[in-house]
C-alpha cells in the first residue's frame, strides 16, 4: 500500500508534560478524547463510534483561529487538556484501535455527537452542545491546517496492523491448499527444514521476500495471492490500547519502528502459545514477551 | 451522487463517494477492500465491475471512511473510474444510510 508522505508532527501544540501524562484509564468509549500515535507521529481525536478493532473519530487540533467550514470549537474550560480545541467534524475517519495511545477522558456526550453530525449533514447549527461555532473569518492558515488534517487522517485510516505485505503477511494456507499443495511441498520447494516449514504453514512466521518469490514462481501465482494478514488471539490483543505504552517504550529502547516491534511481540507470544498450550492467557503471554524484550 | 474514484494522494485504494459536504468543499468516501473483512466489520459486498476498473471482488467498508478535498477529484491523484451500475449504487446508498450516523 502506498502511503503519502507526512508533513511531520505539526498538529500538536506545546503542552506541558504533566498534561500529556495525565491519562484517564478506561475502555474505549464514544465521546472520549484520545492521543493517537504511530512512530514519531502524534495527534489527538474524539471517538465518535466504537467497533471491534477500529473506531470512527473526529480529528482535533489546537489553533482555535484556524477553525474553518464546519469545524467546531471546544473552549479551554471544557477541555480535558485545559486548551481550546478545534474539532474537525467534517473529517470523520475510521482508525484502527492500534493507534490509540492514551485516553484523556470524556469531552462530548453521545447526544452532542449526534447533534453535531446532524448539523454537518443538514448544514445548520447544532443545539445543546458545548462546542461553539467559530468566528466567521478563520485565519489564513485554516485551509492549510485542514489540508494537513485530511492528509494525516488518510494515512491513519489506511494504517492497518498487521499487514499482508512481505515481511508481515503469513501464508494464505487456504489458497495454497486450494492448489493441492501440502506442507511437505512447501518445505521441498523452499529447501527449508521441517521446523521452518511448519512455522510458515501454521502462520507463526512470515515468509521472507525470497521464500515468497520462490513459492509464487513454483505455484505460478501472484505473490500477493500467497499472503494474508495474520489473525490470532494475540493479534486481537495487541490491537488494544493497553499495550501501546509498552510498545512505544520498546520502540525507543530497541530503535525499531512500531510495526517492527509489534511483529516481534506477535511472533514471540505466538511461539510461546505453541510451547505452553493453555497454561497462560493471551495477555499474559504478550506481557511476558514485552518483559523479555525489555530485558534484552 | 455516487461515483468510484481512486483515492487522493499516491494510493492504490478505490473509494466510493457517499456524501458531499458543500459547506466544506469536502467529499465523504468509503474505501473498498479486496481483503476478507472480519466478522464484525460493517461492510457490503462489491462485485467485480469492470466498467469501474474493479477487477477483483471486494467490499465497501466503514473502516475506511474518510474525507477528501473536493479539489483532488478529477486530478491524477484522484481519478474518476466510473459510475456504479444501478444495483451496486443502490446497495451502497442503502449501506451509507445505515452507517452515516455512526
Amino acid at each position: 500500500m502506498t502511503q503519502p508522505p507526512d508533513d511531520g508532527p505539526v498538529m500538536m501544540p506545546e503542552i506541558p508534560g504533566e498534561l500529556w501524562t495525565r491519562s484517564a484509564p478506561g475502555a474505549i468509549a464514544v465521546g472520549d478524547l484520545w492521543l493517537l500515535a504511530w512512530d514519531d507521529i502524534i495527534d489527538s481525536a474524539i471517538i465518535t463510534a466504537v467497533r471491534a478493532d477500529y473506531v470512527l473519530a473526529w480529528p482535533v487540533t489546537f489553533e482555535p483561529e484556524a477553525a474553518t467550514g464546519s469545524a467546531r470549537l471546544v473552549l479551554s474550560h471544557d477541555s480535558p487538556l485545559g486548551l481550546p480545541m478545534v474539532v474537525w467534524i467534517q473529517a470523520e475517519t475510521g482508525i484502527g484501535t492500534h493507534l490509540l495511545a492514551r485516553r484523556f477522558g470524556p469531552i462530548l456526550s453521545r447526544y452532542e455527537i449526534n447533534e453535531l453530525r446532524r448539523s454537518l449533514l443538514d448544514g445548520d447549527s447544532p443545539s445543546g452542545t458545548l462546542v461553539t461555532t467559530p468566528a466567521a473569518e478563520p485565519s489564513s492558515n485554516g485551509e492549510d491546517i485542514l489540508r494537513r488534517v485530511l492528509q494525516r487522517y488518510q494515512n491513519f485510516c489506511f494504517n492497518e496492523w498487521p499487514g499482508h505485505d512481505v515481511g508481515e503477511g503469513v501464508l494464505n494456507r487456504s489458497a495454497i491448499q486450494g492448489k493441492g499443495i501440502r506442507v511437505e511441498d512447501v518445505t521441498d520447494i523452499l529447501g527449508i527444514g521441517p521446523a521452518r516449514g511448519l512455522a510458515l504453514w501454521d502462520g507463526l512466521a512470515p515468509p521472507t521476500e525470497l521464500e515468497t518469490t520462490t513459492l509464487a514462481n513454483a505455484l505460478k501465482t501472484d505473490k500477493r495471492e500467497l499472503l494474508v494478514a495474520p489473525t490470532s488471539a494475540e493479534v486481537d490483543e495487541l490491537k488494544k490500547p493497553e499495550f501501546k505504552a509498552d510498545i512505544m517504550l520498546l520502540e525507543r529502547k530497541l530503535g525499531r519502528s512500531e510495526r517492527e516491534v509489534r511483529s516481534l511481540l506477535l511472533q514471540s507470544s505466538m511461539q510461546a502459545a505453541r510451547q505452553q498450550g493453555g497454561r497462560a492467557d493471551t495477555a499474559a503471554r504478550i506481557n511476558a514477551a514485552i518483559h523479555r524484550l525489555l530485558a534484552e | 451522487m455516487l461515483i468510484v474514484g481512486g483515492d487522493a494522494h499516491p494510493s492504490d485504494r478505490r473509494v466510493g463517494v457517499v456524501q458531499l459536504l458543500p459547506r466544506d468543499d469536502l467529499v465523504v468516501v468509503l474505501g473498498r477492500t479486496t481483503k476478507q473483512p472480519k466478522l464484525n466489520d460493517r461492510c457490503i459486498p462489491s462485485p467485480v465491475t469492470l466498467e469501474c476498473s474493479l477487477d477483483k471482488s471486494g467490499w465497501w467498508i466503514e473502516r475506511h471512511k474518510h474525507s477528501i478535498d473536493r479539489r483532488h477529484f478529477g486530478t491524477p491523484a484522484c481519478q474518476f473510474l466510473g459510475t456504479l451500475p444501478p444495483a451496486e449504487m443502490k446497495a451502497l446508498e442503502e449501506f451509507w444510510e445505515q452507517v452515516r450516523w455512526g
